[in-house]
């Protein structure tokens, strides 16, 4: 019987070859073809607006775009254009809605913005665009691919000129000289499959969460970030498995041009952390003292403004991509790190824009909500010095 | 094979006749109840002499028969007579099956024999006899020594050797906490090479501070210590077979083509190149890590400048194999 079998499969094989050749070859040709402008979904913004308007919705066109995008319109095109590549439609293989017309990059960036920004069901986003979970599904990961690659120059350490720009904006803000950013760190809730669920996720809290380290600039730009390590380590864990330890450490970043203080005493370049993280002749904390003179007092207000920059952008971010502060229903954690790193893209892009947030984006409480910060003990001496030196100088 | 041993039966009796003439003995072969002596019997009751006659038969192929050997294992426990014979038999025993009154020639270190177990236990039932445990832990009274698996084991058992320390409670004010050390030895970190013990997590990590800002990475975890390692993936071994293909057939081309040699040679090199900052670009310095918590002595309550503060303990230490930055490392203060 065997034999019989083979012979009929050798006897097809031609045929199949031949076929797959046709089919290849109507491919090219549809491909070929112009697109018809009307089997595009051109028209998806009225027709969003018009089915989700409601109370809670400014009635002006703009605002509305911002709070359903986050981005202003002229924002949105740009980011389209990002990824237009990537995206565009081409029948056969193109997404359809369910009325039969292709989806327009437009669109596609729209249905992935409106997933991330809100942070709603794929069904409830899929819902308001009028396409299935699935589309919402494909479209956003391919948005998300698309962005991590397209857009990676709206995320790099500054140049020595962009240093020195910040450095001198942190001094004029709020007193400290040549403090060139601030660092934080975020939790990013979810859940997990009881098979996956190790204590390595487990965070201090008893959530399962994943890491995102930002270091941002006085306008809340994230300048580095690192994500994807489990939240059952020590912030000052995350710091020493992070690359950007790593470059300071070796003097491939934070090592510019020290500042010569009044009283004679050179100042490095550094950033500014909370107490989670270690002294270090880089990384600058708060004084921790029993009894803390009125100099030390000084400093740590002076400290904590400048810390607050990335506490707040981290409000900003999950306030604007709620997809960050919503727990994640069992995500995959090999996609979840890109989901983070698109939002923090996103985040950027609409910085480097000149978008502002409308006030009721941002999240009303700490970024971290439900987190205490764990101390850390550890103090370099150089990194002592150097808080002191600047501690005298705010003195003065 | 069983007809032939039995056909032998008369032989091999023939056989020990013969020897024992040979070596003066007495030919007397029956026991008291009338039975011919076997070969075993023989054996029991001059056991001090019979060590060389069975050498001497081993050589002999009809006599090797081992159906005495069974009679032998049972024969201690019916005839307690204390010997040599006796004695090389039990050490032989022992360390074939292990018995629970080891002998004192046993060459199996216990280590071996460790009950196979979870990576990472969260319980461990107070049943479980530490007489067990203690022996296998290398015997070194010292915790820092012991096997991960065994010390995991231990430490569930009797938490005092271990967190010398009670947990500190949760402080649940807002933004503010302590680190409370879990008492892990350093040293007992450091001794050690293999990852037994440690839970294992694989974890996509974006990292903007490299060239390549994806990463798959193997995470270890046991306590408060971390090791991370690259994850290789398939395209890498995949990789190493077709330079090791490559290779092979850039020595058959040698032989077939001499003049080629030099462009091979340059060939290989830029090859090497390339993989080695393929491999740099993620993780230039830093193949492995491992970082640990160590644990503070002192729980001096503290206080923050402009806001009321808990007490803290924790420092921390990293050392990074393979790197150039570990002369640089991390300078601890604690």
């Amino acid at each position: 019987m065997a034999p019989v079998k083979q012979k009929k499969k050798n006897k097809k094989k031609p045929l199949d070859k031949a076929k797959k050749l046709a089919k290849n070859k109507e491919k090219k040709r549809v491909n070929a073809v112009p697109l018809d402008p009307e089997a595009i979904d051109c028209d998806w913004w009225d027709t969003f607006w018009l089915r989700n308007s409601s109370p809670s919705v400014p009635s002006d066109e703009d605002y509305a775009f911002k709070h359903f995008f986050r981005a202003s319109k002229t924002t949105f095109s740009y980011i389209c254009s990002l990824v237009r590549e990537d995206l565009i439609s081409r029948p056969p293989s193109g997404l359809i809605n369910i009325e039969g017309r292709l989806l327009s990059v437009e669109k596609q960036v729209a249905i992935a913005l409106r997933r991330l920004a809100s942070g709603d069901s794929q069904v409830s986003v899929g819902a308001a665009f009028g396409v299935g979970q699935s589309t919402v599904s494909q479209v956003t990961w391919r948005f998300i691919e698309a962005l991590e690659e397209r857009a990676k120059h709206h995320l790099r350490w500054p140049d020595s000129d962009r240093i020195e720009e910040i450095k001198s904006k942190f001094e004029e803000m709020y007193g400290l000289p040549n403090c060139c950013g601030a660092i934080d760190t975020t939790h990013i809730i979810m859940t997990l499959p009881a098979v996956q669920a190790s204590d390595d996720w487990c965070d201090q809290e008893k959530n399962y969460s994943m890491f995102l380290q930002g270091v941002f600039d006085h306008e809340m730009r994230f300048l580095n970030m690192v994500t994807g390590w489990p939240g059952g380590m020590t912030v000052s864990k995350l710091l020493k498995f992070s690359g950007f330890f790593k470059l300071c450490e070796n003097a491939q970043i934070l090592d510019g041009n020290p500042k010569t203080l009044s009283q004679g005493a050179q100042i490095r370049e550094y950033v500014v952390g909370g107490i989670s993280y270690p002294l270090l002749p880089w990384l600058i904390t708060p004084h921790d003292s029993d009894h803390p003179s009125d100099s030390m007092v000084a400093f740590n207000e002076r400290h904590e403004k400048v810390r607050s920059v990335a506490a707040t952008a981290f409000q900003q971010l999950k306030g604007s991509w709620r997809i960050l502060s919503k727990v994640m229903w069992r995500p995959d954690r090999r996609k979840l790190p890109s989901i983070i790193l698109v939002c923090c893209l996103l985040h950027n892009i609409i910085i480097d824009c000149g978008d502002y947030l409308q006030e009721d984006v941002p999240l009303s409480g700490h970024h971290d909500s439900g987190y205490a910060d764990r101390y850390c003990k550890q103090t370099e001496p150089l990194g002592s010095e150097l808080r002191g030196c600047l501690t005298e100088h705010l003195l003065r | 094979m069983l007809s032939s041993i039995i056909d032998d039966k008369p032989a091999s009796s023939t056989w020990l006749n013969r020897l024992r003439l040979n070596r003066g003995l007495t030919t007397d072969d029956d026991d008291a109840s009338g039975n011919p002596l076997t070969l075993d019997d023989f054996l029991r009751r001059n056991h001090h002499t019979e060590i060389a006659a069975t050498s001497s038969a081993s050589d002999s192929p009809p006599s090797a028969p081992i159906p005495s050997d069974p009679e032998l294992a049972e024969s201690p426990s019916e005839e307690p007579v204390p010997g040599e014979w006796y004695g090389v038999m039990s050490d032989v025993l022992f360390e074939l099956f292990n018995f629970s009154g080891s002998s004192k020639s046993s060459t199996i270190p216990g280590k071996k024999k460790l009950p196979r177990k979870q990576s990472n236990p969260r319980h461990c039932s107070l049943e479980t006899p530490e007489d067990v445990v203690v022996p296998l832990v290398n015997q070194k009274s010292d915790d820092a020594n012991c096997l991960p698996s065994v010390r995991e084991f231990a430490t569930s058992s009797s938490r005092s050797s271990y967190n010398k320390k009670p947990p500190a409670p949760e402080i649940r004010e807002r933004r503010r906490s302590v680190v409370e050390g879990d008492g892990v030895d350093e040293e007992e970190e450091k001794g050690e090479k293999d990852l037994v013990g440690f839970s294992r997590s694989e974890v996509t990590v974006i990292d903007t501070s490299f060239k390549i800002w994806k990463s798959e990475k193997l995470v270890f975890r046991r306590r408060n210590v971390w090791k991370v390692r690259e994850k290789k993936g398939k395209s890498r071994v995949v990789s190493k077979l077709k330079k090791l293909m490559k290779k092979k057939k850039k020595k058959k081309r040698k032989c077939d083509d001499v003049d080629d040699d030099d462009g091979g040679i340059a060939r290989k090199k830029s090859k090497k190149m390339k993989i080695s900052t393929s491999v740099s670009d993620n993780n230039p310095r830093y193949n492995v890590e491992e970082i640990h918590d160590e644990p503070e002595s002192s729980n001096v309550s503290r206080r923050l400048l402009s806001k009321p503060r808990k007490e803290g303990s924790f420092g921390i230490h990293t050392s990074k194999k393979n790197s150039e930055a570990a002369a640089q490392g991390y300078r601890s203060l604690a």
